[in-house]
């Protein structure tokens, strides 16, 4: 399905919540990729219906979905969408089964919701707890759950709203897996928004990167990682080495100490090295600015020694030369 | 670490089952013990009694009926308040509250002067006449009630409401077929629970409740177990044995819903709150859905507030009430009458002051090192502290205080405060303990537990820890709850009634009396004064809660 916004704006009063956005989204798996503030969860409640735009228009494929002009504005339920919450937002009144059968009603025949409802619970490993109440289970069994009613009415676009961000670490990754194994399975398209970098790397086909209101840059995780579109990007996807203030980078990948044709010498002074598990990540002064890159071994605290650059692993940022 | 010793436990322990438990046994005994031998026929002529079924009946028809009356202001009024644009207008919720912190007796004395024959109503459309002969029944008294009640349990829906907004309201617009449906499958049910516990706790308020009864029950014939209690202790013939018999009755009546409050408590309630406050959203209404709220509120706020609020700041004014209103006819005279010193509004005024900071500042200090010692309740010794402590908020006040007057009058104590001012304190301290206690535990439970940890690892004593941490901590519920039981205390009318010393008056039975004997200029002026103070405290109370609010975030 092909998503596009036209001038799509959000105002809260006096404060823009979202400056206008024109993109057409056509990936499988799509992250919203910003800091807290930045809007990102305004925009993906205003493509769920949940919040309405000050302008702008929003089309699913040839279909108009919100458009200010035409006083049009589909109701989130007949969007053919799903969500899944960051609270999961489970009904705690209802049992397991009825919380993915409520959204089956009128959808699916009466006497085909329970197969329905058991195929969905078994796609996220979760058969025999129909009959619980959400209290009684595990935040990671209640995010299984939450995906299981959001999989459950076979929407065209599933809506995540930071839904591993309650979740520990180890389980988190276990969950990014499974997600991304059902999505890539099923016939639809997620929309993850999260402010978790790693997350949206290792996830996602597209990455839109916000900065308080404003699309900063759309692309692959590569596109993102080897040419950040602004200094703000660069900064905020993974470490970065500045050459020239705001204007040219190197990664870390892109630093030796091993002289070699086609690159650059540079005078550093280590300041730490830190031991991150496979490797270690040194940081050193190089011109007054402060950069890291990575060593098998470590190197000792105030050592004078050359680093070289990669000439071919430099990027410049466009339009700011 | 603090506040944990067995000494402690046994002291606390000590406080409150002289203060609080021991009236209790009195009621028991005095009603099952004759001279010392068991004798269970002041029970069986309790239940022969014709009146007692009266009562009973009355009694739980009024609770039925005030429930119906809450239900029908509060219900449409959390609505609007938090479906409609109306629920930016925070201001509300503390004029709203302004009824229920009304004492009742108050309310019903400005319905009285403004309903009754020749009345302001009359004054203002004589052709409504009418209305007066209607108002006077139990329908008025009904109306009475709710309209002072209803605030409390607008709140208690209002937040349940609010809460369901966020991503459980999210999670149904997008899953649900029909908006009838999400409604009715996962809005009400949510809001089922905290209505039931809610309503319960109505039943069980005007059940207890003496106020209205008292003044405007009596002119209409109307008993209830509050003032059948009060007129076998106050009126000729005095009859004990029956005041301590309908005492154990009402408090029977009173646990038994406690009891399924209790239930319904544990079995119904879903943790509804979700770690995300609910965003707020624009709403845009339709012009007839917000003419219609403002329609609403405007009159749920003249018939809870302007009207009884008009009547009795009019009649403090009033030279000579038969002239009714006209120009002429107001003057400061009342408010001089009581500000002339040695006058016995005034002294019924201090009276009341002066007792209500005194039990404002002892509860305060039980209150915390009760707080302090039940912390999150979890085992059994602090369980039963904070049940014996909470027990005066289940409890009608009136049982407490037949309770207090049977235990002080016991012929073995050597020596007894009844009948002297002091009384009146311990008995206001017993009644409004577990404002204060409420209040600390809530400000206490704010504190993460971290800080009783780097408290006992970094305190060098254990008074420096008070001093410097936990005081300060709690000093904003501390602060609170002595300012609610000072607004309450300076309402408390059947206490006062009952158990005053002979030629001493607070300012609530002083209007209450002047109000019997028909002089209600004078009243109605310490009744402006006081509804006055308690409404500057309220505002007051609002702004350190927003206050600390901020302090927090």
């Amino acid at each position: 399905m092909k998503i596009s916004m036209t001038n799509i704006e959000k105002k809260y009063g006096q404060s823009q919540a979202l400056w206008p956005i024109n993109m057409v989204l056509d990936s499988k798996f799509i992250t919203i990729l910003g800091q807290s503030g930045c809007g990102k969860t305004t925009l993906l409640k205003i493509l769920a219906g949940l919040e309405k735009p000050t302008n702008g228009e929003i089309m699913f494929d040839d279909t108009i979905i919100y458009s200010s002009k035409l006083h049009k504005n589909v109701k989130p339920n007949k969007r053919n969408i799903a969500m899944v919450f960051q609270d999961f937002a489970l009904w705690p009144h209802m049992t397991i089964f009825q919380n993915i059968a409520f959204g089956l009603k009128g959808i699916v025949p009466k006497t085909e919701i329970s197969a329905r409802v058991a195929y969905v619970m078994r796609l996220v490993n979760m058969e025999g707890f129909e009959k619980r109440k959400p209290g009684e289970l595990s935040g990671g069994q209640q995010q299984r759950v939450a995906l299981a009613r959001a999989l459950a009415t076979n929407p065209k676009l599933i809506l995540f709203d930071e839904p591993l961000s309650a979740l520990d670490a180890v389980l988190r990754e276990k969950m990014q897996d499974e997600i991304m194994h059902i999505i890539h399975e099923l016939d639809c398209q997620a929309i993850f928004v999260t402010h978790d970098q790693t997350e949206a790397m290792t996830m996602s086909d597209q990455i839109i990167v916000m900065e308080s209101g404003r699309i900063a840059q759309i692309g692959s995780p590569e596109e993102i990682y080897h040419a950040p579109a602004t200094p703000y990007v660069a900064d905020f996807i993974g470490k970065v080495n500045w050459l020239d203030k705001d204007s040219c980078i190197v990664r870390p990948e892109g630093i030796s100490r091993r002289p070699q044709p086609g690159t650059i010498a540079k005078q550093a002074m280590i300041v730490k090295s830190t031991f991150v598990g496979d490797r270690y990540l040194v940081q050193a002064q190089v011109e007054g600015k402060q950069w890291s890159f990575y060593e098998a071994m470590p190197l000792e605290h105030g050592k004078q020694l050359e680093v070289f650059v990669d000439e071919k692993q430099i990027y410049q940022l466009e339009g700011l030369q | 670490m603090i506040m944990e010793g067995r000494r402690t436990f046994g002291l606390l322990l000590t406080i409150v089952a002289t203060f609080a438990i021991a009236p209790l046994i009195a009621i028991v005994y005095y009603t099952f013990f004759n001279d010392g031998h068991l004798d269970v026929s002041q029970m069986n002529r309790m239940f022969a009694n014709d009146r007692l079924w009266q009562t009973l009946g009355n009694s739980l028809l009024l609770g039925l009926l005030v429930i119906l009356g809450t239900t029908i202001l509060a219900l449409p009024m959390a609505l609007i308040r938090t479906k409609t644009s109306l629920h930016k207008f925070d201001w509300l919720d503390i004029i709203l509250t302004i009824p229920f912190m009304t004492p009742p007796y108050i309310g019903s004395m400005g319905w009285i002067l403004f309903m009754q024959n020749n009345g302001f109503l009359q004054q203002l459309i004589p052709s409504a006449s009418w209305m007066s002969n209607t108002f006077f029944s139990l329908f008025g008294m009904v109306m009475i009630m709710s309209l002072h009640l209803f605030p409390f349990l607008y709140l208690m829906l209002k937040n349940t409401l609010l809460r369901i907004n966020g991503s459980f309201l999210d999670a149904a617009l997008i899953f649900g077929r029909s908006s009838w449906r999400n409604w009715t499958k996962v809005v009400l049910p949510l809001l089922v629970s905290s209505y039931v516990l809610g309503i319960l706790l109505i039943f069980i308020k005007t059940l207890a409740e003496f106020g209205t009864p008292a003044t405007f029950g009596s002119r209409i014939g109307f008993q209830v177990f509050t003032t059948e209690i009060h007129s076998y202790l106050a009126r000729w013939p005095v009859d004990i044995s029956m005041a301590t018999s309908l005492s154990l009755f009402l408090l029977s009546v009173c646990l038994v819903i406690w009891y399924f409050q209790n239930f319904i408590g544990r079995k119904y309630t879903y943790s509804v709150l979700s770690g995300k406050t609910p965003a707020v959203r624009e709403i845009k209404d339709t012009w007839y859905i917000k003419l219609g709220s403002w329609l609403f509120v405007g009159m749920v706020l003249l018939f809870s507030i302007a009207i009884p609020y008009f009547s009795i700041i009019v009649t403090s004014l009033q030279k000579v009430r038969g002239n009714g209103l006209s120009a002429g006819n107001f003057s400061l005279a009342s408010y001089q009458a009581v500000f002339t010193s040695g006058s016995a509004g005034l002294s019924a005024f201090l009276n009341s002051i002066v007792f209500s900071i005194i039990t404002a500042v002892v509860t305060a200090i039980i209150g915390l090192f009760i707080a302090l010692y039940i912390k999150k309740g979890e085992r059994k010794k602090q369980q039963v502290l904070d049940f014996f402590s909470l027990m005066p908020n289940i409890i009608p006040g009136i049982v407490f205080v037949v309770g207090l007057i049977m235990f002080w009058n016991a012929p073995w104590l050597p020596a007894t405060i009844y009948n002297t001012k002091a009384m009146v304190v311990v008995t206001y301290c017993v009644l409004f303990l577990p404002y204060s206690v409420q209040y600390t535990k809530s400000s206490l439970s704010q504190l993460d537990q971290s800080i009783f940890q780097s408290a006992a690892i970094f305190g060098r004593s254990s008074w420096d820890m008070y001093r410097s941490i936990f005081i300060p901590l709690l000093m904003q519920g501390i602060l609170a709850g002595m300012m609610m039981t000072f607004i309450i205390s300076m309402r408390e009318l059947v206490a006062g009634l009952l158990i005053l010393p002979p030629s001493v008056e607070t300012g609530a039975t002083f209007i209450y009396s002047q109000f019997e004997q028909g002089n209600v200029g004078v009243g109605m002026a310490v009744a402006v004064i006081t509804v006055a103070m308690t409404v500057i405290f309220m505002f007051v109370l609002d702004w350190l809660q927003k206050r600390g609010g901020h302090a927090s975030a």
